[in-house]
């Protein structure tokens, strides 16, 4: 069921899914964390670190490829973009 | 903790116990540094690969023992450092556990605290780097905070000693008196409260001790392996099953307990941080423009390496042969002379066994201390991180993390501070893999040999060779790396989640440590080794007869000639190959001796080039680049790995790679023509 969801999640026009990858974020924007994936060891991992759900993140660097550098609740994260495709948020207009 | 609180009533002296706890990049080991100094103890977990310090501090005629817990950001048992964190504080029942954190993330750090206050052990709070945060354009009230928490705040500069003292007091205010200790714990949320009663209800009187049921049915809902697995072993089937039920359709519990962490964390904070400083650019932001972009950084992490390098050779290099001239070969002609009377054996033994290893284990320092400086030093100002960041995806292709990448560099100048400086890896994994391929790395030693060997066999095409050669090593390297990783150790790749720390000054205190702690390491331990090898290798090259030609080695050498003929080398080659297992450069020497020439230029050139054919030159040059590690590299492995089965495996893996090198080489050269 779920997974059926995330599959759509692209496509779909509704507001409610306009959540976007972390990876598909550019430099400079803000987003708030609407969904964590990836398994209990990844998201705990995430969560520790400051990366859980409704906090505010700004990414520091993206460039399109390779791993991303981004800033939540004052630390600079860096993470690969395999763990930033787990990372939905909701991006935030200025 | 009751027992605790009678035994030690306000006044006595008895020694306490505490435990250093907090997230990595705090200055946790600021301020065990401040504290205890070069009074530290620096072992293993047991049974682990994972650092453990502990130091002794007097506080006011107290003795308080410090316990150094790995940096951890939380303590759910995703690494082994979490464990043992964790482990430590629930079974060795520490007095108190002083937790650090960094006043420029507080949120953050509380994560850490959250968990640490459902332990059974009082929390006394440094509230770190306060100058940082004020830079920052933060301001935090301490006392707002611990009014809130419940527990003692003490706000501290570790790195200019600020409020390390005030800590202590605390601290012992604390081991005195733990009834006092009340804090605020974070509530769990209603309709999660349900399900952890559920939980703890099926497991009630089941768990072995000393977890506490409520805190072992959190974590069984945070999907913690560790304590999944020692439930289902103790619970009877039909209650596992049950629980199993409750976990699967649960599987989100982890995040909801994290954000309700983080609520109480907000709530705690609200007062205490009055303002947050937002949007300030920092230097951090504005060096990390540069530091961390992709070309830009390759450049400057090419430069930091390019400069470790020129250290090494501009300081390291000629300090190295100062302590040979004057030290080692100067004891050894003394030896020699004062036992001029006494049998050659005995001064052989003295001079060229015991000397010649000790000998060689002090010239190694200036050159570890070099690379030991320059890597605590990067680390020290944060600069690691960033290095780790820039390589990443080239060694992803290993399963390596970017981490892995400096020490394996480090390995161009010598593979013991390669072996060494692997433990800049967090995953244990990820270590060993470091470790297993870091003696591939062509080191200043072998590269010296190449330089005197490939013009004498090669002539004209010397430089050409050496590439070719040196470019081998490198593409065994991934093959292997990549062979490792998927099929001995079946790695899974950790995921890639790094904290980019602030830059800040060095800490030269903290630096000094590092150097000190890893030398006296090496001493001790890879020392030994080295010096019994020594002693071994030169009893076995001098008897029977006290002639390398008719030693036991040489007869050794003899023996591995059927093997040597496939790659067209005889026993005088590979006796060479055999010393090298001291020092990389001992080949040029044993080649001199064997061959006959006095000098190694000039008469070993004419020989030699004449003795063996382009192929069976090639198969030798590359053989010598891949053979067994040094002596000092296996005992510096034995001593990282802290097990006799990896240390024989990496030996005997360079083992098979370079008779298999040497013969694959050897035999398509000679396809090709360039036998005799």
């Amino acid at each position: 069921m779920r997974r059926k969801k995330r599959h759509h999640d692209s496509i779909m026009p509704k507001k409610r899914y306009s959540w976007m990858r972390l990876g598909d974020l550019p430099s400079g924007r803000k987003g708030i964390v609407r969904r964590l994936r990836g398994g209990g060891a990844l998201t705990s991992r995430l969560t520790a670190m400051g990366i859980s759900l409704g906090a505010e993140l700004v990414v520091v660097q993206n460039f399109g490829q390779g791993p991303i550098i981004i800033k939540v609740r004052n630390t600079r994260v860096a993470l690969g973009r395999g763990e930033a495709a787990h990372i939905r948020v909701e991006a935030i207009d200025e | 903790m009751n027992e605790r609180g009678t035994s030690k009533a306000a006044g006595s002296q008895e020694p306490i116990m505490i435990a250093l706890a907090g997230q990595p990049n705090v200055g946790k080991s600021t301020v065990l540094n401040m504290l205890t100094g070069l009074r530290q103890h620096v072992g293993n977990w047991p049974g682990k690969t994972i650092e453990k310090k502990t130091g002794i501090y007097h506080h006011n005629g107290t003795s308080i023992q410090i316990v150094d817990l790995p940096g951890t950001y939380s303590l759910t048992a995703n690494s082994l450092e979490e464990r043992i964190a964790r482990d430590f504080i629930i079974k060795e029942k520490p007095d108190v556990v002083v937790a650090i954190a960094d006043a420029s993330a507080l949120e953050r750090n509380l994560y850490l605290i959250a968990e640490l206050l459902s332990l059974p052990a009082p929390v006394v709070l440094g509230l770190n780097m306060m100058d940082v945060a004020e830079q920052q354009g933060m301001h935090i009230e301490p006392h707002v905070l611990e009014a809130a928490l419940g527990l003692p705040v003490v706000p501290m500069v570790a790195s200019k000693n600020q409020g390390v003292h005030e800590l202590m007091d605390a601290v012992m205010r604390m081991a005195r008196n733990p009834a006092s200790y009340n804090p605020n714990r974070p509530a769990i949320e209603k309709d999660q409260q349900a399900l952890v009663d559920s939980i703890q209800a099926l497991i009630a009187n089941e768990v072995e001790s000393p977890y506490s049921e409520a805190w072992a049915s959190t974590k069984l809902l945070e999907g913690d392996q560790e304590i999944t697995a020692i439930v289902s072993d103790c619970l009877p089937p039909e209650k596992w099953e049950q629980l199993h039920e409750i976990l699967m359709s649960h599987e989100d519990a982890g995040l909801t307990i994290a954000s309700s962490r983080y609520q109480w964390i907000g709530r705690m904070v609200r007062a205490a941080v009055i303002r947050p400083g937002v949007g300030q650019v920092t230097f951090t932001d504005r060096a990390d423009q540069v530091v961390t972009h992709p070309f830009w950084g390759l450049l400057i992490l090419l430069g930091m390496l390019g400069s470790v390098f020129w250290l090494t050779f501009t300081i390291g290099q000629p300090l190295q042969e100062v302590l040979d001239t004057f030290l080692v070969q100067a004891g050894a002609q003394w030896v020699r002379s004062s036992l001029s009377g006494a049998p050659d054996w005995l001064s052989g033994l003295l001079a060229d066994g015991i000397i010649g290893g000790a000998g060689m284990v002090a010239t190694f320092l200036p050159i570890l201390a070099i690379f030991f400086a320059a890597l605590s030093f990067l680390e020290d100002i944060g600069y690691m991180a960033r290095a780790a960041f820039i390589v990443d995806r080239l060694m992803h292709l290993m399963g390596l993390h970017g981490k892995s990448f400096l020490p394996l560099f480090l390995g161009f100048g010598c593979n013991v501070p390669a072996v060494m400086g692997a433990r800049i890896i967090d995953s244990p994994r990820a270590r060993l893999l470091t470790i297993l391929v870091a003696p591939l790395v062509p080191c200043a030693g072998r590269m010296a040999v190449l330089a005197v060997l490939a013009p004498i066999f090669f002539g004209e095409y010397a430089t050409l060779v050496s590439w070719a050669l040196v470019g081998l090593n490198l593409s065994i390297i991934v093959l292997v790396g990549v062979f490792l990783h998927k099929v001995v150790l079946r790695s899974e790749r950790g995921a890639f989640i790094m904290e980019l720390p602030l830059y800040h000054m060095p800490n030269f205190r903290t630096i000094g440590l590092s150097i000190w702690q890893n030398l006296v390491a090496f001493l001790e331990k890879a020392g030994t080794i080295i010096i019994l090898v020594s002693v071994v290798i030169w009893a076995l090259s001098t008897f029977p007869h006290g002639n390398i030609e008719t030693s036991y080695l040489a007869q050794l050498g003899r023996l591995l000639v059927p093997a040597g003929r496939l790659m067209g080398l005889g026993w005088k080659t590979m006796v060479a190959l055999l010393t090298s297992f001291i020092a990389k450069e001992n080949t040029i020497a044993t080649l001199g001796v064997l061959y006959g020439a006095g000098k190694i230029h000039g008469d070993l050139s004419v020989i030699m080039g004449t003795v063996l054919a382009p192929a069976a030159a090639l198969s030798f040059l590359a053989m010598q680049m891949l053979f067994i590690p040094c002596v000092a590299t296996v005992a510096i492995i034995r001593q990282e790995t802290a097990s006799w089965r990896w240390t024989a495996f990496s030996v005997g893996l360079l083992l098979v790679i370079s008779f298999a090198a040497g013969i694959t080489i050897y035999q398509i050269a000679a396809l090709v023509g360039w036998g005799m």
